[in-house]
């Protein structure tokens, strides 16, 4: 007992009408790595609201340090050693690095007056500790995400935590950036703290994960040794069946085109050409931040662009806006559901006819029909839910993103464009996903998808372009595409590549 | 269907009046009588047109300052061309009616196509209208109205006070027009999340537009029936009745933040306070210490709708 840090064992919490935790055992050992997976809706959550304190558990034995203890607040849990690198990160953003990595613990001089002079050289002294290239004075807005993060970790480890939970720690930050995380994460293990690692990513998993824990439906599946465990097998245990194959791709001769975007400008990319045919997917590939999002937003109309020319279906469109988007037959499934894609505090029904309500009510609703529809598309689409009147901030990612294409594809548009459409789900919903759009492409859709995940891009495009730094720096046949020609192309500098030209 | 603390919430408040009138009832024998009640009614009347204005402008993510000084605009335009044997009623009417309608464009247009905050649009407006009371009635009231203006505010039509029958007419559209039709589902969506409301092809100005215009179209509704009750066209009145309006609706669980609330909410907001002013009225309470228990009840019931949304 006495080897582990940290224990739960048999951990069961119910909510009402749902079993979300049964029976689960958490073992975490002193500088070790450990990875939590699941689809969502498997329990993750949960059991790392109970270990912050966020939540009690209705069964159960914690114990910390070989003494038992119970969390009833997250300064219980923090008292403890625990600290936790959140998804949403939640900055101070008009205060400087110093301030926010002491917040609520400043040194001070008399009662309410902070000595500065000692935060600052504190501040500077663990972030060089940390081998953290940030500066103590600089305002916590101005930092990009993945330099949040890593103040949010020397917060932690002022805070003395031993034990620090990263949710989803490189849904949001690129390539360089999570190999110096990674790094960070040794550095920390180096210092016999434990990690617990919360992710999707399974190739980050294996490369930094010492022991694997898998999760379904609120049961404890599998802990064991990363070494022990590869892709295929991790995927299976995870969706608990054997995935004979993700990706299901029928060659199609691709139609006319639909879409055709002609030297357009704006917001972080310029002189953008590209084209969209019937029956063919388009896959977008490039780091986050290239440009791609806004590509796809201005084109949609949500930005404006500041040069070029949209064409859809032969037809310049001058002034493009969602509104004429949609009745143009273009649908766009957002990056981000939360923010573009949702109404969190309607209802699944309510959402789901948003977009589409115009088509079949004249000034007054059609409320029987829109009832109709509504769990026609729950069904059709499955997405898991009590009932449409449920709101829709209590379904998980995944079901919120089915809602959301549920809602684009009402339109029955003819050209629609997925910005990462599967961030942040699970498998078993992104299999579903990638079905959904070859099928779509099937039935003569013009399909572009835009993602960082490079086996979706290989495994679903028929064409492949590659964003660097907001201009398309090479269009490529699914044939030729590989990961590493898309790396290439998307990372380094043309004039870098091959064979070396004049620099301008 | 509603949610679990939706149903609570509501059901809360409809509690809450159902007590305070209960014990209204016990403490005061005048109360509870059916001459007492139409009282309250017509009392709560022109708050309650405010109120059910000002909550499709909170549904839909906003807010308006401006009504009182609408109210008082509007009150001295009706008045002004409604003196005995001059023009017909509907002129009068109109004129008042267009006016806001006038006043409510400009205050979404700016909001929407300027991009400037509701609370400072309507913050100045609430100045200009009061400014433009004042200059079109030299800053005297407008007095000697034709019986026929003034029946809208004094008048009964079948034993009932005619405010009160407006005031159910205005309850029964707005609660159609959110529940039943494209705009109030629109209305709840843009004030829900604008972004995403934006990306599902809802042209999310012109629906803030609506509200603005609907909610500025009720203040002058309002106007009118105050001109005619107190027969006069006075550039003074109103002051301060948005923040009964809107208080009135934050105690029916209206949120401020947009996206949720419902006109029986506002309308339990309007009667509960219409009830204790009428209550402490009876009790012969100095009208200071009715601000002062008014403001506690308003507190109190925005934390009890906090404690039942949890």
């Amino acid at each position: 007992m006495s080897q582990f840090l940290f224990s739960a064992v048999n951990i069961s919490k119910s909510f009402p009408g749902v079993k979300a935790l049964d029976n689960v055992s958490l073992h975490i050992e002193k500088g070790k790595v450990h990875a939590l997976m699941g689809e969502n809706g498997a329990g993750k959550s949960t059991l790392m609201k109970i270990l912050m304190g966020m939540e009690t558990p209705g069964q159960g034995t914690m114990t910390c340090k070989g003494k038992p203890v119970q969390f009833h607040s997250v300064h219980d849990a923090m008292q403890a050693g625990f600290a936790m690198i959140h998804q949403e990160l939640l900055p101070f953003p008009e205060l400087t690095v110093a301030e926010n990595i002491f917040m609520g613990r400043e040194p001070v001089v008399f009662y309410g007056w902070i000595n500065k002079k000692k935060l600052y050289s504190d501040a500077r002294a663990l972030l060089a500790e940390l081998k953290l290239d940030i500066k103590a004075t600089r305002l916590m807005k101005e930092l990009s995400i993945a330099e949040m993060q890593m103040v949010e970790i020397a917060r932690a480890i002022s805070n003395n935590a031993d034990i620090i939970i990263m949710d989803e720690p490189t849904s949001a930050i690129s390539g360089r950036e999570v190999s110096i995380l990674f790094d960070i994460i040794r550095d920390l293990t180096a210092r016999n703290i434990a990690v617990i690692y919360i992710s999707h990513k399974m190739d980050e998993i294996l490369q930094i994960a010492d022991t694997i824990t898998v999760m379904r439906d609120g049961k404890h599946i599998v802990s064991r040794p990363a070494a022990e465990l590869d892709n295929e097998k991790l995927i299976s245990l995870i969706v608990g069946r054997e995935l004979s194959s993700v990706f299901e791709r029928k060659n199609n001769t691709p139609g006319e085109v639909l879409l055709e975007v002609k030297a357009l400008s704006g917001d972080r990319f310029s002189g953008i050409d590209l084209y969209a045919r019937r029956g063919e997917i388009l896959g977008i590939a490039g780091l986050m931040g290239a440009g791609r999002s806004e590509i796809a937003e201005t084109i949609f109309g949500l930005r404006k662009a500041s040069g070029g020319s949209i064409q859809v279906k032969g037809k310049i469109i001058t002034h493009p806006s969602p509104y004429l988007s949609i009745r143009n037959g273009i649908g766009l499934i957002g990056e981000d559901r939360k923010q573009s894609g949702l109404v969190l505090s309607a209802s699944v029904r309510h959402n789901i006819t948003m977009a589409s309500l115009k088509k079949w009510s004249g000034v007054f609703l059609d409320r029987a029909r829109e009832q109709q529809i509504s769990r026609e598309q729950i069904k059709q689409f499955g997405i898991r839910t009590p009932s449409a009147e449920q709101t829709v901030n209590t379904l998980s990612g995944g079901n919120q993103q089915k809602v959301v294409l549920s809602k684009v594809l009402l339109n029955d548009p003819d050209i629609i464009i997925f910005d990462e459409p599967t961030r942040g789900i699970d498998i078993g919903a992104k299999a579903e996903i990638y079905k959904m759009m070859t099928d779509l492409a099937e039935q003569g859709k013009a399909i572009i998808m835009i993602s960082s995940e490079l086996p979706e891009i290989l495994g679903l495009s028929d064409r492949i372009l590659v964003v660097r730094e907001g201009k398309i720096t090479k269009e490529l046949k699914a044939s030729e595409a590989s990961q590493e020609i898309i790396m290439q192309y998307a990372m380094i500098h043309p004039a870098e590549q091959a064979i070396p030209q004049d620099d301008i | 269907m509603k949610t679990v603390s939706h149903v609570f919430s509501r059901y809360g408040i409809l509690l809450s009046l159902i007590c305070i009138c209960v014990v209204l009832s016990i403490i005061t024998p005048n109360f509870f009588s059916a001459q007492n009640l139409l009282i309250v009614l017509r009392q709560v009347s022109i708050n309650g047109i405010l109120a059910i204005g000002v909550t499709f402008v909170i549904i839909a993510g906003g807010i308006d300052l401006s009504l009182g000084s609408v109210v008082a605009l509007t009150g001295v335009v009706a008045a002004s061309f409604a003196h005995p044997d001059t023009y017909p009623l509907v002129i009068p009417l109109l004129l008042a009616l267009l006016t806001g309608i006038a006043i409510g464009a400009i205050n979404g247009l700016t909001i929407t196509w300027g991009r400037v905050a509701p609370f400072i649009v309507t913050l100045g407006m609430m100045t200009v209208a009061r400014g433009l009371a004042l200059v079109f009635s030299n800053g005297r009231p407008v007095t000697n109205l034709s019986p026929s203006f003034n029946y809208i505010g004094g008048g009964d039509f079948l034993h009932i006070p005619v405010p009160i029958l407006l005031f159910a007419l205005v309850i029964i559209v707005a609660i159609v027009i959110l529940n039943n039709t494209l705009i109030g589902r629109y209305i709840y969506a843009v004030g829900g999340n604008e972004t995403a409301a934006r990306a599902s092809g809802i042209r999310v100005n012109r629906v803030k537009l609506f509200a603005y215009i609907i909610c500025s179209m009720l203040a002058a509704l309002a106007g009118i029936i105050l001109a005619s009750r107190i027969t006069t066209g006075q550039p003074n009145a109103g002051v301060a009745y948005e923040l009964d309006a809107i208080a009135a609706v934050v105690i029916g669980g209206t949120s401020l933040l947009g996206g949720k609330g419902s006109i029986t909410g506002t309308v339990i907001g309007v009667l509960i306070i219409g009830v204790i002013n009428n209550g402490l009225d009876l009790l012969n309470v100095s009208s200071y210490y009715q601000q002062i228990i008014k403001g506690v009840i308003i507190i109190g019931a925005a934390l009890l709708d906090r404690k039942s949304a949890r």
